[in-house]
């Protein structure tokens, strides 16, 4: 049992940025995305995908030639190289004009955020690939906005990309507004503590127990 | 005197009626680093009021120039953080030449105030939703003295939690959120309706 | 000596929580009666049913935490029995439902359950689902018509006297009707007479802790003098302001909640004077039709803040007082 507890320790700390340390949930950043701009799971994958070139390239250049500018100026250089790639991402999802109102002044804001700020300015580790890191950081926003955005696009409006899901709860369209997304984010952020501390708890007392010869098997 | 009441009315729209923080959720990353006493809540609000200014007088020249004006909004957008960060790098520039010292105790401050949500979010609504700099100026200083007012309220709320038996999962970050968010629910009986983002 | 640990207050008195919750059913009582009088047995069923749902959702919160049932208290009881008191006699059963749920899962049990919630859990439950379906919660059936028991009643619906007054217009409501109840209006609320009666049972029962309930009604009548609304004259303003909507409901069952409130007199006078105007601003301002209970969770989040400060001061003035009488004396703190 004390290795059934020793390997969850493990998981939580490999797979942390995406559920026990998640950046959203856990750390409190990037969080006007999680709260105000999930209001429909199409929102939650394009925000996802557009985070997902602005990280990447603000971690490549901040291993590149972080050490060459002075501290004051990196924001200014992640916020540059940002503003090209979502010029970018913007022009492929053009096609998409509704998911662009929808999102209004949050898809802009995905150039220059706190997660950015935060990953560059120390988030990163010294040692280990900055693509890798930038990509588990990605996963735990992703794995945060995404299942929020399908939440409350469920409870808010009773569909799920668009396509009713004729699920039995009433829907609620306050819960589509900011105040809905804060208590949303809150009980989602206290659900994953609540789920930690559960597991921690049911395995070291089962290991426990063990050790005392209470428990037959394993 | 007409001119000083629209300022006036503006500037509570944007600091009570549409405030950033309860309406729009913006200015609320790091709330557990930005709460922890009066003089950080103040000295964030200081320096939002001072870049906010000075990006939205920035920011009403380059909106007035005709390739600008003739853009899409969300590409507008990325104008007006392109002048963001030019207004930053001034500020910098001239913090490092006269006042070095300055620079280093709130070079930090200040980054996270230029390149925050709050900043580029208020700045895209004062400029999409008025065309007077009068208006754009009201709307951009009433919205960070709404933010100021809004994390002086979660402050307080930070405080009064200490003393509650909040259940351990509920603590820190969670709790607050709830909080907000009912203040937010609360403050939707005032507006009524959902604002456009 | 055997001592525990215990959060404060540690000030004993002859109130109890039990008691105090006590005195607010049995005069929230002689309102049902009324509502069932004018609605129908509706009424009861609606009462049954939410504070059932809030009994249930409290002791399963209660267990799953840890707590323990607590048997001895009436507060769900109380929230379960407000609720639809600010409600049309006609609204879904599921409305009433989802109003419980919130109070009790959101706006009480995250911080920290019973004595512990920073806002008040009914009008936190009503306010969500006002912004739910609006439309249902302000729209009212004729009273004196009997309302079937089904969850979703066919029933003829009319507008409140605060929709006229939000439009700007003159109601055509006799004072004596608004006295009495006679008007379309939430279940609880309208009957203006028996409030103030239940006011009188309450200041009978807790002395002179009905400051809180007497400034916000001169907070709130200071603003109807002062602003009213459309081309009604100062005093028509009065008076259809104060007796339209859930104002007076608010200031004799909300403002007055003894875990949502500051805890000094002068700060429940002020909060109470300040929560007054506060409603009005709403009434006047706001987008609704109604949106006290909007602005009592507003005024909930300062009762803090009042404590404080209002507390700081009485230490002051007790060390100054110290100080005059005796210089030589150490103030105690």
């Amino acid at each position: 049992m004390r290795a059934t507890l020793r390997k969850y320790r493990k998981i939580r700390t490999e797979s942390g940025h995406i559920l026990w340390n998640n950046p959203v949930l856990t750390q409190g950043l990037a969080l006007p995305f999680a709260i105000a701009a999930t209001t429909s799971l199409k929102n939650g994958v394009v925000l996802s995908a557009a985070m997902l070139g602005a990280l990447v390239c603000s971690a490549l250049v901040y291993r590149r030639f972080g050490a060459r500018f002075e501290v004051w100026m990196h924001p200014i250089l992640y916020s540059s190289v940002n503003l090209l790639v979502l010029l970018g991402f913007m022009r492929i999802i053009s096609g998409w004009p509704a998911v662009i109102d929808s999102l209004g002044i949050y898809l802009p804001m995905v150039a220059s955020n706190t997660l950015i700020m935060h990953m560059a300015s120390g988030g990163l580790k010294a040692e280990g690939s900055a693509l890798v890191q930038s990509l588990r950081i990605w996963a735990g926003f992703s794995f945060a906005v995404c299942f929020l955005s399908a939440l409350r696009e469920l409870l808010g409006a009773g569909t799920l990309w668009g396509i009713p899901m004729g699920v039995g709860i009433p829907s609620l369209s306050p819960m589509l507004y900011p105040f809905g997304g804060f208590i949303l984010v809150g009980f989602v952020a206290a659900g994953l503590k609540g789920l930690d501390r559960l597991t921690l708890r049911i395995l070291s007392r089962r290991g426990k127990l063990k050790r005392e010869g209470g428990v037959a098997g394993e | 005197m007409n001119n000083l009441t629209s300022f006036f009315s503006v500037l509570v729209t944007a600091a009570i009626v549409e405030n950033v923080v309860f309406a729009r959720a913006l200015g609320t990353s790091k709330l557990m680093d930005r709460t922890r006493e009066t003089q950080d809540v103040l000295s964030t609000g200081g320096a939002l009021t001072l870049m906010s200014a000075l990006a939205t007088l920035c920011n009403h020249q380059v909106s007035r120039i005709e390739a600008v004006a003739g853009m899409r909004a969300h590409y507008r957008a990325l104008v007006y953080l392109a002048c963001i960060s030019v207004v930053y790098m001034a500020v910098c520039l001239m913090l490092r030449k006269f006042w070095p010292g300055i620079l280093r105790r709130v070079g930090g401050l200040l980054s996270g105030v230029a390149f925050s949500g709050a900043l580029l979010g208020l700045q895209i609504i004062a400029l999409n939703e008025y065309s007077t700099l009068f208006g754009r100026l009201a709307y951009a200083i009433g919205g960070t003295l709404g933010l100021v007012v809004a994390l002086l309220m979660i402050m307080f709320a930070r405080e009064r939690l200490s003393f509650s038996r909040v259940p351990s999962s509920f603590r820190g970050l969670p709790i607050l959120l709830i909080y907000i968010g009912i203040l937010s629910l609360a403050i939707y009986g005032l507006i009524g309706h959902p604002l456009a983002a | 000596m055997k001592l525990s640990a215990d959060y404060p207050p540690h000030i004993r008195s002859r109130d109890t929580s039990l008691s105090l919750m006590f005195d607010v059913v049995v005069a929230l009582l002689p309102l049902y009666g009324l509502a069932v009088f004018f609605y129908g047995p509706r009424a009861l069923m609606l009462a049954l049913i939410s504070a059932a749902t809030c009994i249930l959702s409290d002791a399963a919160c209660s267990l799953l935490m840890g707590r323990g049932l607590l048997l001895r208290d009436l507060s769900p009881v109380v929230t379960g029995m407000i609720i639809p008191l600010l409600l049309p006699a006609s609204i879904s059963y599921t409305v009433v439902i989802i109003a419980a749920l919130f109070s009790s899962l959101v706006i009480k049990q995250p911080f920290g359950g019973v004595g512990q919630n920073i806002f008040n859990p009914a009008a936190g439950g009503v306010a969500f689902v006002t912004l739910c379906w609006p439309v249902d919660v302000f729209s009212y059936p004729t009273p004196l018509n009997t309302l079937p028991m089904t969850s979703s009643p066919e029933v003829v619906l009319e507008r409140s006297v605060s929709y006229t007054l939000h439009l700007g217009g003159r109601p055509t409501s006799d004072y004596l009707d608004l006295l009495l109840g006679n008007v379309p209006g939430p279940m609880g609320a309208t009957h203006i007479l028996v409030m103030l009666a239940c006011l009188f049972y309450l200041w009978v029962r807790r002395g002179a802790k009905i400051n809180m309930t007497g400034s916000f009604i001169a907070g709130a009548a200071a603003w109807a003098l002062l602003f009213p609304r459309g081309s009604l004259s100062p005093f028509e303003s009065l008076c259809y302001e104060l007796m339209s909507g859930s104002l007076l409901f608010a200031a004799i069952f909300l403002i007055s909640d003894p875990v949502t409130s500051p805890k000094r007199p002068i700060a429940r006078t002020l909060y109470g004077a300040a929560g007054g105007l506060l409603c009005m601003a709403f009434r006047s301002l706001g987008d609704m039709e109604e949106s006290v209970i909007f602005g009592i969770l507003v005024m909930n989040t300062f009762v803090w803040l009042l404590d404080t400060r209002v507390e700081s001061l009485y230490h002051r003035y007790r060390r100054e007082r110290t100080h005059e009488s005796d210089p030589t004396q150490i103030p105690q703190d």
